[in-house]
C-alpha cells in the first residue's frame, strides 16, 4: 500500500570551493595551473530517507544543516557526489517562487515566462491564465509591469503560477513566511487540497507551526546528516533540543572570546530558555498565555549587572519589544551564577516567527558586557484571523440607531 | 512531451530577450531596421564617394559590403551575447532544473530574429538596386543555417568556458578582431595577395559571406570553390559541423556543475 515515490540512499554532496589565490607567483608556477587548491565543504554527509506516495513530508534543520542542498539535489539542480536517488514521478523542478520573474515585463508576460520555466506548455498556461490571475487577486493589474508591484502582489502571483506546475511531487521551500494573513490562509487551503488530491509534498520550512499542522512525517537534519525521521510533534521537540544545545555552545564560545581579549571574566548570558506557565520549555507560544524567558548569567566576579531581552520578528527583523532591568529599575543581586526570569502575563504577538536578542549591561546601561542577537527563535500561533504585529484588546459594539 | 515544453521555454526566453533589448527606447523594434539602414547610408557615402576599393570591379559594392557586415555582425552579436547567457541566468540555474542548453539556444535565436529583420532591409535594397531575382536565392537560407550552426557551436563552447574562466570575454574580443580583419568583410578578396587567398578562404566565415554575395549580389564575388580544390574545399563546410559537435559535447559535460560554479 505504501508505495515509495522518492528514495534517497546514503546521499552526500561535497562542494569544491576554490581557495583565494594568495600564493606567490613562484608557488603558482610550481604548483601549476591544475593545482589551484580547493577547500572541501561537505554540505551533506549522509542522508537516507524514503517518501511515500501521497505523503506530506516536512524537512527541518538549523541554518547550515544542509536543507537547501538536499532540496536542490531532489530538484535535480545539484548532482549528488555519492549515493543513490530514485524518484518515481514528475517532480516540480524549482525550489523558489517567482524564479525568472522580470520586472520590466507585465504580469501577463511573466506568467507565461515563469510557467514555461516551470515546464508548462504555452497552451496549458493560456487555458489556466484567468484562474492564475484570479487566485492571485490581480485582475486589475494584468498588464502592468512587475516593477510596480508590491512584494505581496509578487508572492501571490508567484505562488499562483507555482501551484499549477504539473507535478506529482511538489517541492516547497519557505513560502508561508510572506504574504498577508489572508493569503496565507489561501495557501493553507491549497496545501489541504493538494494533500487531498493525493499529491506528494516535500515541505522545507522554519515555520514550525505549519510543519506541525501539515506534515505526516518530518526529517530532521543536523550538520548534514539525518538526525532522524519523526512524527511532526516529536521532530519539533528534538529540533528545540538541538537548538538549545547550539545556543549554549555559542554563548559559551562568545564568552571565551571576550575573556581571551580582555583578561577579565565579564558577566555573560550562558543559557536562554522559553517556558510556559507550567515551567516547560516551549518553542511555540499563544498570545493569551503567560510566557517566561529564563536567562542564566555567569558572573564570576559578582559584578553588578542589568540584563535585557528584546524580541524581533524574523521575516523583516522588526524590533517588536525590548526592555531590561535597568530601565525597569529592578535591582539584581550579583552572584557567580544568576538565574533571572522575565515573565510576560500575555505575549500579544501575531502569527509568525520571532527571535530573541539578549544582553548584559552595567546597571547604569553605559557599558554593554555582552549582546547576543537572535539567540532563540519561536513561533507565535493564533486561532483567529486578526492581522498586524500585535494584538490590541478590543470590543465591537453596535450603537442603537434610529429608523 | 517534456521536449515540447522545453521548446516553449526556448521560445519564451528568446522572445523575452528580444523584447527587453528594445525596452524603453522610443523607436523600439524599428531599431532592428534603422540600424542596417543607417549603416548602408554610411557605406554608400564612404565607398562610392570617398574611397573606391572594389569600385570598378564589383557591382553594387555598397550592397556587397552591407550583406557581409550584416552576416558578420550576427556572428559577433550572437556569440558575445550567448557567452554570458549562462552566467547572467545564474538565478535561474541555481533555482530551477531544466536542460541548460535551452538558455544558449534561446539567446542564439533571439540574435537570429535580429539577423532576419536586418536581412529584410538588405532584400529591400537589393530590389531597389534592381538586382535580378534569381530562382536559386532560397539556397541562401542554407547558408544562414550554416552560419547559425557555426555561431551556436561557438556559443555553447564559450558560454560553458565563461562559467569557469571569465578571461574568455577578452580572449573572444581579440579573437573576433583578428577574424574580422582576416576575413574579406570590408575589403574585396581581389586586393589580397594571391598566395594568401586560399588560406583566408578556409575560414567558414569567409566562405559563408562570399557564397552569399555570389548568390545574391554579384557573380563577381570570389568564392571558396574558386580558390580551393578537393579535399580542401570541404574544410569550411565541415568546420561548423565539427565546432557544433565539440561545443555541444563540452557543454553537456560541463552543464551538470553550472549550478555550483556560477
Amino acid at each position: 500500500m505504501e508505495e515509495v515515490i522518492v528514495s534517497v540512499k546514503d546521499v552526500g554532496k561535497v562542494f569544491q570551493i576554490p581557495r583565494e589565490r594568495h600564493t606567490s607567483l613562484k608557488s603558482l608556477v610550481l604548483s601549476g595551473w591544475r593545482n589551484r587548491g580547493y577547500r572541501r565543504f561537505e554540505a551533506i554527509e549522509r542522508v537516507d530517507f524514503e517518501i511515500h506516495r501521497g505523503e506530506f513530508f516536512g524537512i527541518i534543520g538549523q541554518n547550515g544543516s544542509g536543507k537547501s542542498t538536499l532540496l536542490k539535489i531532489l530538484a535535480g539542480i545539484y548532482i549528488p557526489t555519492r549515493g543513490k536517488l530514485k524518484i518515481d514521478g514528475r517532480l516540480s523542478p524549482f525550489i523558489e517562487l517567482g524564479v525568472g520573474f522580470n520586472p520590466e515585463l507585465t504580469a501577463r508576460e511573466n506568467v507565461f515566462l515563469n510557467g514555461a520555466i516551470l515546464g508548462l506548455r504555452r497552451t496549458e498556461i493560456a487555458e489556466m491564465f484567468d484562474e492564475i490571475i484570479g487566485f492571485a487577486e490581480l485582475e486589475q493589474f494584468v498588464d502592468q509591469k512587475l516593477k510596480n508591484f508590491s512584494s505581496g502582489m509578487l508572492v501571490r502571483l508567484a505562488f499562483s503560477v507555482a501551484i499549477r506546475a504539473q507535478a506529482e511531487i511538489l517541492l516547497i521551500d519557505e513560502v508561508l513566511a510572506v504574504g498577508d494573513a489572508n493569503f496565507q490562509q489561501k495557501c493553507y487551503d491549497v496545501f489541504r487540497r493538494l494533500k487531498a488530491e493525493g499529491k506528494t509534498i516535500i515541505f522545507v520550512s522554519h515555520d514550525l507551526a505549519s510543519i506541525k499542522e501539515f506534515s505526516d512525517r518530518v526529517l530532521l537534519l543536523n550538520n548534514g546528516k539525518t538526525y532522524g525521521i519523526f512524527s511532526a510533534g516529536e521532530a519539533i521537540a528534538r529540533y528545540s533540543e538541538l537548538n538549545q544545545e547550539r545556543i549554549t555552545r555559542e554563548l559559551e564560545k562568545q564568552g571565551d572570546g571576550l575573556e581571551h581579549q580582555r583578561q577579565v571574566e565579564w558577566p555573560r548570558v550562558t543559557k536562554v530558555q522559553l517556558l510556559n506557565r507550567d515551567g516547560e520549555r516551549v518553542r511555540a507560544i499563544s498570545r493569551d498565555e503567560p510566557l517566561r524567558v529564563r536567562l542564566t548569567v555567569t558572573n564570576p566576579n559578582e559584578m553588578p549587572v542589568a540584563v535585557g531581552v528584546a524580541v524581533y520578528r524574523m521575516a523583516d527583523n522588526l524590533y517588536c519589544f525590548g526592555t531590561n532591568t535597568g530601565v525597569d529599575e529592578v535591582a539584581l543581586t550579583p552572584r557567580k551564577t544568576m538565574t533571572v526570569d522575565v515573565e510576560y502575563p500575555k505575549f500579544p504577538l501575531q502569527r509568525g516567527t520571532y527571535d530573541l536578542t539578549v544582553g548584559v549591561f552595567d546597571p547604569t546601561l553605559r557599558e554593554t558586557y555582552q549582546m547576543t542577537e537572535h539567540v532563540l527563535n519561536f513561533q507565535a500561533v493564533q486561532a483567529d484571523g486578526a492581522e498586524g504585529v500585535t494584538f490590541i484588546e478590543h470590543v465591537w459594539q453596535q450603537q442603537e440607531d434610529e429608523g | 512531451m517534456a521536449n515540447m515544453a522545453y521548446k516553449d521555454l526556448i521560445r519564451e526566453l528568446a522572445v523575452t530577450d528580444f523584447k527587453l533589448k528594445y525596452q524603453g527606447s522610443v523607436l523600439g523594434y524599428l531599431w532592428s531596421f534603422a540600424k542596417p539602414l543607417m549603416l548602408f547610408a554610411v557605406l554608400y557615402v564612404v565607398f562610392t564617394r570617398f574611397v573606391r576599393f572594389g569600385g570598378g570591379t564589383i557591382d553594387h559594392y555598397s550592397l556587397y559590403l552591407l550583406l557581409g557586415i550584416v552576416l558578420w555582425s550576427y556572428f559577433t552579436d550572437s556569440t558575445s551575447a550567448a557567452m554570458g547567457s549562462i552566467v547572467d541566468r545564474g538565478d535561474l540555474i541555481r533555482k530551477v532544473y531544466f536542460p541548460r542548453i535551452v538558455i544558449v539556444v534561446a539567446a542564439s535565436i533571439s540574435s537570429l530574429i535580429t539577423l532576419l529583420l536586418n536581412l529584410v532591409v538588405v532584400f529591400i535594397f537589393m530590389l531597389v538596386a534592381r538586382i535580378p531575382v534569381h530562382w536559386a536565392w532560397p539556397v541562401f537560407f542554407l547558408l544562414v543555417g550554416e552560419l547559425y550552426a557555426l555561431s551556436l557551436g561557438c556559443s555553447l563552447l564559450l558560454s560553458a568556458l565563461y562559467v569557469k574562466f571569465r578571461d574568455f570575454r577578452h580572449i573572444w574580443e581579440v579573437g573576433l578582431q583578428i577574424m574580422f580583419y582576416a576575413s574579406p568583410i570590408i575589403y574585396p578578396l581581389s586586393l589580397v595577395p594571391h598566395s594568401f587567398v586560399p588560406v583566408l578562404t578556409l575560414s567558414p566565415i569567409t566562405q559563408i559571406i562570399q557564397d552569399s554575395r555570389w548568390l545574391l549580389i554579384t557573380p563577381h564575388a570570389v568564392t571558396t570553390s574558386d580558390t580551393l580544390h578537393l579535399p580542401w574545399v570541404l574544410v569550411p563546410y565541415l568546420l561548423p559541423v565539427i565546432i557544433l559537435w565539440v561545443g555541444y559535447s563540452y557543454f553537456n559535460r560541463a552543464a551538470a556543475a553550472f549550478a555550483e560554479e556560477i
